[in-house]
């Protein structure tokens, strides 16, 4: 081998090891993402199976640690949230945050004695992570199996949901409407939202 | 113009079915590339997209009392009376009737593969799945999907247009109830019975449609309708992201809005 073809390959071969040094964080942090959401929602189903008299408020913290509720109200809010006070917004996100637990506590209850698999994940920016799962039957079966999708923040096997996705419509997106068609109406008042979304957290949990 | 007035019964019929099944699924692809990252106020012009919500809200209403007065009910009998391998196969014999308009749309959307797996679907379930009764062609590695006109003039390239809510017809836009009057023009079963003694053919197939899809999402619908604070809203959007979602064919949406910008609230202040 001569000198200059030695030169080429050396040169060929750091720049694929660079470029593969570069790919390699994005495509590590889905697979990262992958598995944190397998773990989560595998003790969040085990919460629920387990049943028992502490199940609720086990439940309720778990939502608490790996819920993001805080962005996600915020978000929903749209541009009404800028030039309100911040005892509306801290109101308004405790109560957003107790109507997303009532919320998940329902939705995932329906689907206890099933089980969710990840089929992917997309880097959508740094940080940034949506997976995608499907429901499956508890004979392994995910032939009809709803297509449920997390969005998460965080990176290095620590994130929060932010939102979820159930056959292609993102809950945050449906509350963003929701919430911008109430405050349309009332004049942009955060604190008559807030009652409503107490009201209807209440209603849920009856 | 009465076998147009006919046609227009049955489109109502159709399309109302449409309405309250829009969860419907659709048929789920590997993920593409990372999708760009959109501001709030890029998805609240969609929320703009309302010109009529007033009527809209009065239809809406009126629909629901007519839901709960009269589909409703029904639909919970027939689920209650009917065995699931029963209803099954009516759902399988109504998407089999449905084979030549989404192959039509596979055709026009240039889904050469989609349009071989409905063709193939048509002739195998026809067939071996006795008239359509039983899904014989998913078990051989050929799923259902759906298609309408509709999702074709988003293909093309045409915009939603305004939001609509049509009394009994149920949550639409200026495209999708284009898109549906021209599925029925496509589908082969309108015609029959113009003129003759088998009218009742296209009425009977949309007033089954119609039931058995109720019967599928009452639980779904009561959910939604219980942990809405804007029913009405809350509907809009699931209808919305779900016909973005048929356009799509399932794959991830493309316009994801920025939470890290706060919503990412761009315009000036409302207060």
């Amino acid at each position: 081998m001569s000198l200059r073809m030695f030169g080429r390959l050396t040169l060929v071969a750091l720049v694929s090891a660079f470029a593969w040094c570069s790919a390699t964080p994005v495509a590590l942090a889905s697979q990262d993402a992958e598995a944190f959401t397998q773990k989560v929602i595998n003790q969040g189903l085990a919460i629920l199976r387990d049943g028992g008299s502490s199940k609720n408020s086990r439940f309720h913290d778990f939502i608490f640690k790996y819920a993001d509720a805080s962005k996600a109200a915020m978000f929903t809010l749209g541009p009404y949230r800028r030039g309100a006070n911040k005892a509306d917004l801290d109101a308004f996100v405790n109560a957003y945050r107790e109507f997303q637990f009532a919320l998940y506590a329902r939705s995932l209850e329906k689907y206890k004695d099933k089980s969710l698999k990840v089929t992917g994940s997309i880097d959508n920016k740094p940080g940034d992570v949506t997976v995608n799962t499907v429901v499956q039957d508890p004979n392994g079966s995910t032939d009809k199996g709803l297509r449920v999708s997390f969005r998460m923040s965080g990176s290095d096997g620590s994130y929060k949901f932010t939102d979820v996705q159930i056959e292609g419509a993102w809950i945050s997106q449906s509350q963003l409407e929701q919430f911008r068609s109430i405050l349309g109406r009332n004049g942009g008042n955060i604190g008559e939202l807030t009652q409503e979304i107490e009201n209807r957290t209440e209603h849920m949990n009856d | 113009m009465y076998a147009f007035r006919k046609w227009m019964t049955v489109a109502a019929a159709g399309a109302f079915a449409f309405g309250i099944g829009y969860a419907h699924a659709a048929e789920n692809k590997s993920a593409p590339d990372a999708p760009p990252v959109v501001t709030t106020d890029q998805v609240q012009q969609v929320d703009d997209n309302d010109p009529f919500e007033g009527s809209n809200r009065f239809f809406f209403n009126v629909n629901q009392a007519l839901d709960k007065a009269l589909l409703r009910p029904v639909a919970i009998a027939y689920h209650d009376v009917l065995p699931d391998f029963a209803r099954d196969g009516v759902r399988n014999f109504l998407n089999n009737l449905n084979s030549p308009v989404i192959f039509a749309n596979d055709l026009l959307q240039g889904e050469g593969d989609r349009a071989g797996t409905t063709m193939v679907r048509f002739g195998i379930n026809t067939t071996i799945g006795v008239a359509g009764l039983f899904d014989v062609a998913s078990d051989l590695g050929y799923p259902y999907h759906d298609e309408d006109f509709g999702q074709t003039l988003a293909v093309w390239g045409v915009n939603d247009g305004p939001y609509f809510y049509f009394l009994v017809l149920g949550p639409s836009s200026a495209r999708d109830f284009t898109g549906f009057v021209v599925d029925r023009g496509l589908d082969p079963l309108t015609y029959v019975g113009w003129g003759d003694d088998y009218e009742w053919v296209p009425i009977t197939r949309a007033v089954v449609n119609v039931i058995d899809l109720r019967s599928r999402n009452i639980e779904t619908l009561d959910e939604i309708e219980r942990t809405s604070v804007d029913y009405y809203a809350s509907i809009r959007s699931l209808y919305r992201q779900s016909r973005a979602d048929a356009i799509r064919n399932g794959k991830p949406s493309t316009d994801l809005p920025d939470f890290d910008n706060g919503g990412g609230v761009t315009t000036s202040p409302i207060n």
